[in-house]
């Protein structure tokens, strides 16, 4: 549980409370920034960034919602920094694979689950024609299961924008999904 | 359309269910707090500095206030500024007196040159010789000086008859040596 | 005419009362930021006897030994020699040029005359004040702008070179008119002065003595009637004064004979303050910065000049002053860097915001 008393004792510089603070937010940053990149090792860096960040704001942080929300705002926008650094990353697993451990999973029925790469190479599959946004706003909608005012505080988008892109995103997961499913 | 949703939900929540699972929290935390401390002395002197100068950003009242006192300083400076444009356009109007000064003018100067002159039966060479103001003073000033001399030292011989007798009578003699030579 | 004839005898007693070997002065004041003065007197004679050039007791202002004196003499085309004494001597602050005004021996010491600095702070500029001032000698007298409009009062103050130029410059007739109008106005002010003095001394010195009809009220309110009296005796004032005639005319015969003696008094009292034995002499001051303010005459090299004759100090105060500034320019660089300053956290702030 993050609240603001914590945040307030790492304000001192104190760095066993802020590592406490780092224990906490780490799983909350990393399950937002893996599910947009795909990539175990950038996710980590992406969430040991935004610790670094946070630490030389700890000012500026008022309560420990406005924490939480600007914690997904630094992850989703170093995000975007990363994914229009690097290239389309080559496949190294065919769609038709993905779409057999798809199929499979699901017949499983609710107990089945997907190892952290399973859910990389899924989620790349079902949003690599999304933007940016797009699947900002998917992931952070569907998978977090964020509010749209918590969504517009973290992307800086308004709500009506929020809809639009969350439309075209299930629209375009949903046919690929009818299509090879 | 009851089958794509239902697709669709189920690929949702074998997504949902799967959320990525950050391993390695102590390594992040070590790596963070590395990091933090890797950042510099002079960084974070910089960022202190910045913070102390500019901290007054985010208090609300005292932001206010130095707002009011540099509009305010602005405004004293502009209304004083006009004040003393206004009487100094307005002196610019008052009556100047033109011409000679009471006090020795260049041209007076000028006058005494050309006594001096004078004085010196213009025996200056035909080619023209320059010479400074502080020397034309100097020259002046010993002139006033020997014409103040030259009068006191008549007055002496004008009243002590015998001594008048004597200088002319030695006058006559060198007049006659010189005519002998 | 009979103005004028009253005006002639003013003038001749004057003349008489005067020292015919006053030198002309001009009395230069650099003032400096710190208060203190520099005082600078230079003093034109064409007296040949070396003893009686330059005499203390006839030197318009406070000269002593304490000065740095020097002489020299010029001689023009015509072979005419004029003396010029130049002193010196630098003043801590006002207060001792103060003394010396107390202190002096020289012919105007009968007046009472100092000087005055000032500085004030105002953050961008400091201002800098300095006056001298001569008092009024008549108590009861009229105010001269009440007889001359503004441009006659702007020529009545002027230097007398300045006079000269407009007199003899491309709009001769009109200064000259102008100069007759003038004249023609400070005699009737003058004659006007010596009444209402009289009027005021005389009330002064039978004070609870007299009745209704002698009271100073009463006597004002005659005052116009006291002047065509005098007018219409002018060319026998004097010995129709000291017959009691005149006074019999202004007051009645019953007072004129109760107060004679007050009546005298007063008039000594009028005639020594209103025939001042001032010699006359040129103010100059300098101050320091740009100057910005002052009721004086600017010559081409920016120093302030006014004359200073008996006339001006006769029903009012003489003021020369003169204002300047010099601006603070470490206040001018804090107040800068401080606008710049929340100029610029106010820029962050915006931006940070974005």
């Amino acid at each position: 549980m993050i609240d603001i008393e914590l945040i307030e004792e790492c304000r001192g510089g104190n760095f066993n409370n802020f590592r406490k603070l780092v224990e906490l937010t780490s799983p909350l940053a990393y399950s937002v920034a893996f599910r947009m990149l795909g990539n175990e090792d950038q996710a980590k860096d992406i969430v040991q960034e935004t610790m670094v960040t946070i630490w030389q704001k700890l000012n500026k942080i008022k309560s420990a919602e406005g924490y939480k929300s600007w914690i997904y705002k630094i992850v989703v926008n170093k995000c975007y920094d990363e994914m229009r650094k690097r290239k389309r990353i080559p496949e190294f697993v065919t769609d038709e694979l993905a779409w057999k451990l798809i199929s499979n999973k699901i017949s499983e029925g609710p107990s089945a689950a997907l190892e952290d790469n399973e859910t990389s190479m899924v989620i790349a599959l079902l949003t690599d024609k999304l933007s940016p946004k797009q699947k900002a706003v998917f992931i952070l909608s569907d998978l977090e299961e964020m509010s749209n005012d918590g969504i517009s505080e973290i992307t800086g988008l308004s709500k009506s924008t929020i809809k639009a892109n969350l439309y075209h995103a299930r629209k375009s997961i949903s046919e690929k999904i009818e299509k090879y499913l | 359309m009851l089958q794509e949703n239902e697709k669709y939900d189920k690929v949702l929540y074998l997504l949902k269910k799967s959320k990525p699972l950050l391993d390695s929290s102590e390594n992040i935390e070590n790596e963070v707090i590395k990091r933090i401390k890797n950042i510099g002395h002079s960084d974070r002197m910089l960022n202190e500095v910045f913070d102390f100068l500019f901290g007054w950003i985010y208090i609300g009242w005292v932001r206010r206030c130095l707002i009011v006192a540099s509009i305010a300083l602005v405004l004293v400076f502009a209304y004083q500024q006009a004040i003393i444009l206004r009487r100094i356009d307005y002196l610019s109007r008052q009556t100047i007196i033109s011409g000679k000064e009471n006090t020795n003018t260049h041209a007076d100067e000028m006058e005494k040159m050309l006594v001096v002159l004078r004085n010196a039966g213009r025996r200056f060479p035909s080619n023209s010789i320059t010479i400074s103001e502080k020397q034309m003073k100097e020259l002046l000033e010993s002139v006033n000086e020997l014409q103040l001399k030259y009068k006191d030292l008549e007055n002496m011989i004008e009243s002590d008859p015998e001594l008048k007798k004597m200088i002319q009578k030695k006058l006559m003699e060198n007049n006659r040596i010189k005519i002998n030579l | 005419m009979k103005r004028n004839s009253i005006k002639l005898v003013i003038s001749l007693v004057l003349i008489l009362l005067g020292s015919c070997n006053d030198p002309e002065t001009v009395v230069t004041n650099f003032v400096h930021t710190d208060g203190s003065v520099t005082r600078k007197i230079e003093m034109k004679s064409h007296e040949g006897d070396i003893k009686k050039r330059f005499k203390i007791s006839e030197i318009q202002v406070p000269l002593d030994g304490s000065w740095s004196i020097r002489d020299s003499c010029e001689v023009d085309k015509k072979g005419d020699t004029t003396w010029v004494r130049r002193a010196e001597k630098i003043f801590k602050n006002v207060g001792e040029i103060n003394l010396a005004y107390k202190s002096d021996s020289g012919s105007n010491k009968g007046f009472s005359r100092y000087a005055g600095f000032t500085r004030k702070f105002r953050w961008f500029n400091t201002e800098f004040r300095y006056f001298e001032r001569i008092d009024k000698k008549l108590t009861f007298g009229y105010q001269v702008k009440n007889f001359l409009n503004s441009e006659e009062l702007r020529y009545f103050y002027s230097p007398e070179k300045l006079k000269e130029e407009k007199e003899n410059g491309p709009d001769s007739l009109k200064f000259k008119a102008l100069s007759d109008s003038v004249k023609h106005k400070t005699d009737i002010w003058t004659e006007k002065n010596l009444v209402s003095e009289w009027i005021g001394e005389f009330s002064k010195l039978t004070e609870g003595k007299t009745n209704n009809d002698l009271t100073f009220q009463s006597l004002k309110s005659r005052e116009n009637e006291f002047l065509k009296i005098i007018e219409k005796n002018d060319k026998q004032l004097d010995s129709l004064w000291k017959t009691g005639t005149l006074l019999k005319e202004l007051i009645g015969e019953e007072n004129a004979l109760k107060y004679k003696s007050e009546a005298d008094s007063a008039l000594s009292i009028v005639t020594a303050n209103l025939f001042v034995n001032f010699n006359d002499f040129s103010m100059r001051i300098a101050m320091p910065g740009k100057l910005i303010e002052t009721n004086g005459f600017i010559d081409s090299s920016h120093i302030l000049q006014w004359p200073v004759k008996s006339d001006y100090f006769m029903t009012e105060p003489y003021d020369m002053w003169a204002q300047s500034k010099i601006p603070n320019t470490w206040a001018w660089i804090i107040s800068g860097l401080f606008v710049m300053f929340v100029l610029s956290g106010v820029i962050i702030k915006i931006v940070k915001k974005d």
